[in-house]
């Protein structure tokens, strides 16, 4: 009982998009799909709603179990996107924009075959539940141009919602949300699925909303998956360069060590702490204080003129004395020398 | 690997709407086109050269030139001053309505009825062929210079609607940054406008040559159609299969044809020269 | 606006010139538009209204306009059904050869009517391609009906397509494929989704279409063969009446054809300004 990826490839003339993807992950999970613009991460989620279609390997064709897209074992990879029981969450949303909210959220039940169709009263209260659930009530005579971005968004995934998918796929749903608006979505979106427990992808350019939302975060890059882990595993455990650069401001010491500014300490003398000798100090001069913002953020230029970033708290910021062009000595947080070994790479 | 035909859509009906669209365009464009063009080879090339020079043909191809040209060009410069006048000068909403709207008669008028209109008009007894005539001493209807007044009839809404939203397209931030520069507002319109225009003035200026060359109606009402003096090519067309002369009608047809098809492909490869000009000189936006 | 604050010695220069423009503009258009308009509609009534109703009621004129209705009922939705296809086939799919088959939509706007004419006479006509095998069956195609709906519906092709393509293709495919995500089928998709987002464009286009089937002249005239009571469409009612010096009857069914082309123009501008409004 869980998703499952296999074999899926797609070029689009002679561009990869996607690279022979693999993965299998258990349900009633809130998964992200991660990367940079290009990365193949929408072209996927296509894949898997039936709105794309990947490359066919003319050698694997007599086994049809070799390329799956599949969902509580069922291979949904050759219906059609009608029939694989999603709920597809556009972009920009698609809302019909002739029709009212409570129209365009009864969509899906009203196109059934007759026989499927719920009678006019089922819909009509599937409808109001779902409103309920998106808290438009109020709003069902509205049309998709009268809503804000917000409104919009929850109407998109009511309708999605409406034909009972068993798996959620939202592309970039928060992407033409401003900043505000975004942040309550993505809160709002957690507790919905924690209330109704139902698979959920959703694609985002994102690191933040990535490891805010999601149970498990799927990081691609050109074509092909990085990593796949909890936003703890792949935040603390990056299990490449890439992912480590994707996720965060990094520090490159010997064109091979990386930290976070947030591991690095400074020190106003060269050996404050016994503990720390094994590790080599760097000296380094402060360019830039940067206050303003939930911690402290400190630039600085070593003897080779790299620039050095430093994060830190308020608290630590106030207890020393850090002016700019102050020389002081950079060192890696004792506390965090063994996760760093992680991030070290070739 | 090789590119395919279609991409893949979830979108369903590719087949049968392509399908039947395809048989369509066949069966009404394609074949007629055929059968124009293969009557026209069977003519032998000898046959088709001693068709289009006989005197009357050629003549006919010179009266029908000249005149499409110089409607185009009484067009293109007043069409481009109608344009001007309907997007930039402020005028009460609803005569702008009014004259905007009115700009696409020619298109709605049956061409018979705009040229029984004009001749009437400039006949010796009609309003403006009477006031000519008495001022300037002035003969239009039955001479190459009505054929001229019907082409620019049927050739106004050509310009005036290519003109028109390019000229209105041009963002008033654009005028003011130049205004804020210190450009005066001569240099605004040679430096900013007319470069901006140049283009949709251009094809503006080709459709209307084209569509004066092939127009039928308007003009023979106003031409008076005398052979050698005022008998337009579309209407040559007409009087040679009247007389069951094949030959000669497929002959001229083709040539005017011809004509119409490098015009079309003129202003295509413009068009396409001139935005790939605006994209390099922009870069992307 | 340009007009905004400018430097005080230019305003007087600026408002000159637009004077001249306004009265050059004005001037032509009234020349070569509202004068034509005008005349029509002075002729055709200026012998009172029961001359007028009499040239309409001629019989010859009704059986005109009957065979125009005919031919325009016929043409019409054959060009609706054709413009909603070759759109739908050309928006929402990616293909080769998209800009060769625009190109053969285009053609007929660029041939000359009485070209359009001679092709289907070359094709359907006594000595043409099929005139031996038409001749065969006793099944007249030029200088009858057929031949009038056949050249109509060549010179109309283009007009619903025309309006529909660019539509169309601004609207995109995202709504469609939410719809078809949700369970929609083909059909369901255009009728309860593209149907209802293109009908401005789609009403516009059956106007125009609708305009140009009643009033071509050129390309019908060819093919006519102007059998009076039989194959004559209403244009050409009016040029016969005109070359016998009968101009109250010719300019009384021309005033229908400026009812005909006002109502056009005043419903094309209607849906443009609809079309704009929605769109900001």
């Amino acid at each position: 009982m869980n998703i499952i990826v296999k074999n899926i490839s797609k070029t689009f003339g002679t561009f990869k998009a996607l690279d022979n993807i693999n993965f299998e992950l258990p349900q009633n999970q809130l998964i992200a799909l991660l990367g940079p613009s290009g990365s193949g991460k929408t072209t996927l989620l296509r894949i898997m709603a039936g709105l794309e279609e990947p490359d066919v390997d003319v050698t694997i064709k007599t086994n049809n179990h070799h390329q799956q897209v599949s969902f509580n074992g069922i291979n949904i990879l050759n219906q059609p996107p009608g029939k694989r029981q999603i709920g597809f969450v556009f972009q920009h949303f698609a809302l019909f924009r002739h029709m009212s909210v409570f129209d365009n959220i009864a969509f899906g039940l009203q196109v059934k075959p007759k026989k499927l169709r719920p009678s006019k009263d089922e819909i009509k209260k599937k409808v109001n539940e779902l409103l309920q659930l998106i808290k438009l009530e109020n709003m069902s005579n509205r049309y998709p141009s009268t809503l804000s971005g917000g409104q919009r968004q929850r109407v998109a995934l009511a309708r999605a919602l409406a034909i009972e998918p068993q798996i959620l796929l939202l592309d970039e749903p928060f992407g033409s949300l401003d900043a505000k608006v975004r942040t309550e979505m993505r809160r709002w979106l957690r507790n919905l699925h924690d209330a109704l427990k139902i698979t959920g992808i959703l694609v985002t350019h994102d690191q933040e909303e990535a490891l805010e939302v999601a149970d498990t975060v799927i990081i691609m890059n050109q074509g092909k998956i990085e990593q796949i882990g909890t936003p703890n595993q792949v935040f603390h455990s990056p299990a490449s360069e890439f992912v480590m650069r994707f996720l965060g401001e990094v520090n490159v010491f010997q064109e091979r060590i990386m930290v976070r500014p947030h591991e690095l300490g400074i020190h106003l003398s060269p050996d404050p702490d016994p503990v720390n000798t094994t590790n080599s100090l760097i000296s380094a001069r402060i360019t830039k204080i940067l206050t303003a913002g939930p911690f402290v953020k400190i630039e600085l230029l070593d003897n080779n003129e790299q620039l050095i970033k430093v994060h830190m708290s308020h608290e630590e910021y106030r207890s020393s004395n850090y002016k700019p062009n102050a020389n002081v000595y950079v060192s890696v947080s004792c506390n965090l020398q063994n996760s760093n070994s992680n991030s070290s790479y070739h | 690997m090789v590119k395919k035909f279609k991409e893949f859509s979830a979108i369903p009906g590719f087949s049968l709407t392509l399908g039947i669209s395809l048989m369509y365009l066949c069966l009404l464009v394609f074949l007629p086109l055929a059968a124009l063009t293969i009557k026209a080879s069977e003519i032998g090339i000898d046959g088709f050269i001693q068709e289009v020079l006989d005197a009357r043909v050629l003549t006919s191809f010179k009266l029908t030139f000249g005149c499409s040209l110089l409607a185009a060009i009484i067009n293109t410069i007043f069409g481009t001053i109608v344009a001007w006048f309907l997007v930039r000068i402020r005028i009460p909403l609803l005569i702008k309505k009014f004259l905007d709207s009115i700009i696409d008669l020619p298109l709605a008028l049956p061409t018979a009825v705009s040229g029984m209109a004009l001749t009437t008009l400039y006949t010796e007894s009609g309003w403006i062929g009477k006031f000519l005539k008495d001022t300037f001493n002035m003969k239009v209807a039955f001479t190459p210079l009505g054929i001229v007044v019907a082409m620019i009839f049927i050739g106004i809404p050509f310009v005036v609607r290519t003109v028109g939203p390019v000229l209105s397209s041009i963002e008033d931030e654009l005028e003011e940054a130049a205004l804020s520069l210190g450009a005066n507002r001569w240099q605004i319109f040679i430096k900013i406008i007319a470069p901006t225009i140049f283009p949709s003035v251009i094809t503006g200026f080709t459709l209307a040559f084209a569509r004066a060359l092939g127009e039928y109606g308007t003009v023979i009402f106003i031409a008076g159609n005398m052979p050698m003096k005022t008998e337009i090519a579309a209407l040559l067309i007409y009087t040679k299969l009247e007389q069951f002369n094949f030959v000669s009608a497929t002959a001229i047809a083709m040539t005017m044809l011809l004509f119409s098809f490098i015009l079309l492909l003129i202003i295509n490869l413009f068009q396409s020269w001139v935005s790939k000009r605006a994209m390099g000189t922009q870069g992307d936006s | 606006m340009i007009h905004k604050n400018p430097p005080i010695n230019s305003v007087n220069i600026i408002n000159v010139i637009n004077v001249i423009i306004s009265i050059i503009a004005i001037a032509f258009l009234f020349i070569f538009l509202i004068l034509p308009l005008a005349i029509i509609l002075i002729e055709g009534f200026n012998s009172g209204l029961s001359i007028w109703w009499d040239s309409i009621k001629n019989e010859e004129t009704l059986s005109a306009l009957y065979l125009t209705l005919i031919v325009a009922v016929i043409v019409v939705p054959i060009n609706l059904i054709f413009g909603v296809l070759v759109s739908w086939s050309l928006t929402k799919f990616k293909f080769k050869g998209r800009n060769l088959i625009i190109t053969l939509i285009d053609l007929p706007f660029a041939i000359s009517p009485t070209i359009s004419g001679l092709m289907y006479v070359l094709l359907f006509g006594i000595y043409g391609w099929f005139g031996p095998l038409l001749i065969k069956y006793n099944f007249k195609i030029i200088y009858a009906i057929p031949g009038i709906i056949l050249v109509t519906l060549f010179v109309t092709l283009p007009f619903i397509a025309r309006e529909l393509i660019p539509l169309m293709t601004e609207q995109g495919t995202e709504e469609e494929l939410a719809a078809i995500s949700l369970g929609a089928n083909g059909w369901q998709t255009f009728w309860k989704i593209t149907l209802p987002n293109i009908k401005l464009g789609l009403l516009c286009g059956i106007i125009l279409c609708i305009a140009r089937t009643i009033g071509e002249f050129g390309a019908v005239s060819v093919v006519s063969g102007h059998i009076r009571g039989a194959t004559n469409t209403l244009p050409l009612q009016v040029e016969i009446l005109y070359n016998e010096y009968n101009f109250s009857a010719a300019f009384a069914i021309s005033s229908l054809f400026v009812a005909v082309a006002i109502l056009t123009l005043i419903f094309k501008h209607i849906i443009n300004y609809e079309y704009n409004r929605k769109k900001y």
